[in-house]
């Protein structure tokens, strides 16, 4: 059974490699990833050092002249204390409630080293699948894979393919198990293949442009980003599997893809803040998928999860245990469906 | 060895209020060309559909090869073509059949081309399946159902979208693969196919079983038998032969008799109209189609 199926998963890459769509998909995967690489590049560069810098400093008039200040003496312990004790007792009072106010501008602040480090190994590979599989950041990378999913599985009812496949002794379950591993091996490929590519333009982005003495330096931290890497990968398979169901319930490549983008959005956009509305639907907020892939991926105390700045609570096992659920929950729907509906002739797209 | 390829038991499916198959149970004997002929929206594809584990019976069984219970293995041992061929649009026809074969583990990927020669696509053998053409995607189909020579082969319209050539060519080979112990069933609206590529037929009309059995007996069962003939004066011939007793009908047809009468007694016609003057210039024996019957037994049970 187990190498039956893995059997159907090579013929599944048989034809999935021959389309054009995975490798649009990628191709757009690896675009918006360089880009962001290289628009922190850009950014370290364009501010000297230090993306931080580009935060407007707090600026207080006083008797004694304008005293300003910036984030960066904020993070340095004592500096903000050493230039208010030039000031009035009176006058320090409103020079702290003033930049009591500011502070919460600081917060995306980064140092040069910081500001570095996302162009550069190791924190750089995570940065980019952050950015691709984020919701924070528009979750380019699930929205790609749900559509891959969708119309691999979809264009078997459109082109009516499914019926020959099952009418050669496949076997529904088989057929169904080895396309839902298919394309996870493939998600696990894109990913890697980002990160990849995203390495080896790492070492690039350091010894261009032009800085004198310019040399690869591999920052320490790589155990995390591998830990980065494999929760990622955990982190798609419910994706897969909502997909996966919500396309054989439709039968239909387009509305497969219509449906999994409308769950995301609901789930992302829409429910949270309407479950903000009464404290007793807190409960259900902490089971939506997407709050718990945020995390499972990006809480704890790694070096990656600390420079971006993303760790939220450190409960990664609730994490961990509701995307189980969720992959659990639309597998077997998927299956139960699947396995039980009459499969009819070529729908079209 | 069971000598039945395909068992059904009161068979039937439903969709809401449509009965599509209603209470279906044929037999299908190894080694035969099996005809299923309806009209369409009779219950053809729908009731290949079941056997092929495409479409869950509403109530009723079936056995494949006398077994019920390994759909999947039995599905190995059968070629098969529902409806109209599909196939991976991106892919060429080579490539789709070495899918195919791959996933069914039918066969070996070197019969992949020895196929493709046979069903007479192996000009375009590299060609994308979205360029064939209707006869070259039935072609295709075809090839694909024979892969792994199976023991069952199910087609159902194989020769829908082929031009009369292509038409004489596929009904030559479906003839050929009836040979030997493999089992063909065939489903078409097609009666003059029927007749001319199968040695028995189950006749379907509105999801019920009209009728079954050899073309032979179905035609025979008729009861019928005509004579046309030519005679040197037509009108004087009818009225002698409506004086036999044993003459069933004597019908005028443009320029000849149609005479309803046993075949075996067509001398004693022309022997009596000599009697008279009467010289027969042409006399030929109407065959009994299976368009005649099914137009017949159809039209009995639609008005029963």
């Amino acid at each position: 059974m187990v190498a039956h199926v893995l059997g159907l998963v090579r013929w599944e890459w048989f034809k999935i490699r021959r389309r054009w769509l995975p490798w649009i998909l990628l191709a757009i995967a690896i675009l918006i990833s360089q880009t962001i690489l290289w628009g922190f590049y850009a950014a370290f560069h364009l501010t000297d050092g230090s993306i931080g810098s580009l935060i407007p400093s707090y600026e207080y008039a006083s008797n004694q002249g304008v005293i300003e200040v910036t984030c960066e003496e904020l993070l340095q312990g004592g500096v903000v204390e050493q230039k208010a004790s030039v000031l009035s007792p009176q006058e320090q009072d409103a020079f702290f409630a003033g930049l009591q106010g500011w502070t919460p501008d600081c917060e995306g602040y980064t140092t040069a080293d910081e500001s570095r480090s996302f162009f550069t190994l190791p924190i750089s590979a995570a940065l980019s699948l952050y950015m691709l599989f984020s919701f924070e950041t528009g979750a380019f990378g699930i929205i790609l894979l749900l559509i891959l999913v969708a119309s691999a599985m979809g264009s078997e009812y459109g082109w009516g393919t499914l019926r020959t496949s099952i009418v050669s002794g496949t076997g529904r379950a088989q057929f169904l198990a080895s396309k839902m591993l298919a394309l996870v091996f493939i998600g696990v490929g894109a990913i890697l293949v980002i990160v990849l590519i995203t390495s080896l333009t790492s070492l690039l982005a350091q010894i261009i442009p032009p800085a004198e003495n310019a040399s690869i330096v591999l920052s320490e931290g790589w155990d995390d980003a591998f830990v980065f890497i494999g929760k990622t990968i955990y982190a798609i398979l419910p994706f897969v599997a909502i997909a996966t169901f919500l396309t054989i319930l439709t039968q239909s490549s387009a509305a497969g893809i219509g449906l999994s983008l409308g769950y995301l959005i609901v789930e992302w956009l829409v429910l949270p803040p309407i479950l903000r509305i009464n404290d007793s639907f807190e409960r259900i907020n902490e089971g939506l998928l997407n709050l718990n892939v945020i995390e499972w991926m990006f809480a704890g105390n790694t070096q990656a999860a600390e420079t971006l700045d993303v760790a939220r609570t450190p409960d990664t096992l609730q994490g961990f245990l509701v995307i189980l659920a969720y992959i659990a929950v639309f597998t077997a729907a998927a299956f139960w469906l699947f396995l039980r509906r009459d499969i009819t002739g070529a729908k079209g797209a | 060895m069971n000598d039945y390829v395909i068992q059904t038991d009161r068979l039937t499916k439903r969709y809401g209020s449509i009965l599509a198959v209603d209470e279906l149970s044929i037999q299908v004997r190894r080694g035969h060309v099996y005809g299923l002929l309806g009209p369409n929206g009779s219950g053809k594809t729908t009731t290949m559909g079941m056997l092929l584990g495409l479409l869950k019976p509403t109530s009723g069984a079936f056995t494949l090869f006398g077994e019920s219970d390994n759909l999947e293995a039995s599905l190995r041992r059968i070629g098969a073509v529902i409806e109209t061929p599909t196939f991976y649009p991106y892919l060429s026809g080579r490539r789709n059949l070495a899918y195919f074969q791959g996933i069914s583990q039918r066969g070996t990927p070197d019969e992949i081309d020895r196929l493709l020669d046979q069903v007479g696509l192996a000009d375009r053998a590299g060609s994308k399946f979205n360029t064939y053409s209707m006869g070259m995607r039935q072609r295709l189909g075809l090839a694909y159902s024979l892969l792994g020579n199976p023991d069952l082969v199910i087609l159902d319209e194989p020769t829908n979208g082929l031009d009369p050539e292509g038409m004489i060519e596929v009904r030559e080979l479906i003839r050929s693969l009836g040979d030997g112990n493999r089992t063909v069933l065939l489903s078409s609206h097609l009666l003059n196919e029927v007749e001319q590529v199968c040695d028995s037929v189950t006749i379907l009309s509105k999801g019920k079983l009209i009728a079954q059995g050899s073309v032979a007996e179905l035609i025979h069962s008729v009861g019928r038998e005509q004579v046309r003939m030519k005679t040197t004066d037509n009108a004087k011939a009818q009225t002698i032969l409506q004086t036999l007793d044993w003459v069933e009908e004597v019908t005028a047809d443009e320029d000849s008799l149609i005479v309803t009468a046993p075949l075996e007694r067509t001398a004693e016609l022309s022997a009596a109209l000599g009697r008279e003057e009467i010289y027969v210039v042409e006399t030929a024996p109407i065959q009994i189609s299976l368009e005649d019957y099914f137009l017949q037994v159809t039209g009995d049970k639609e008005e029963a």
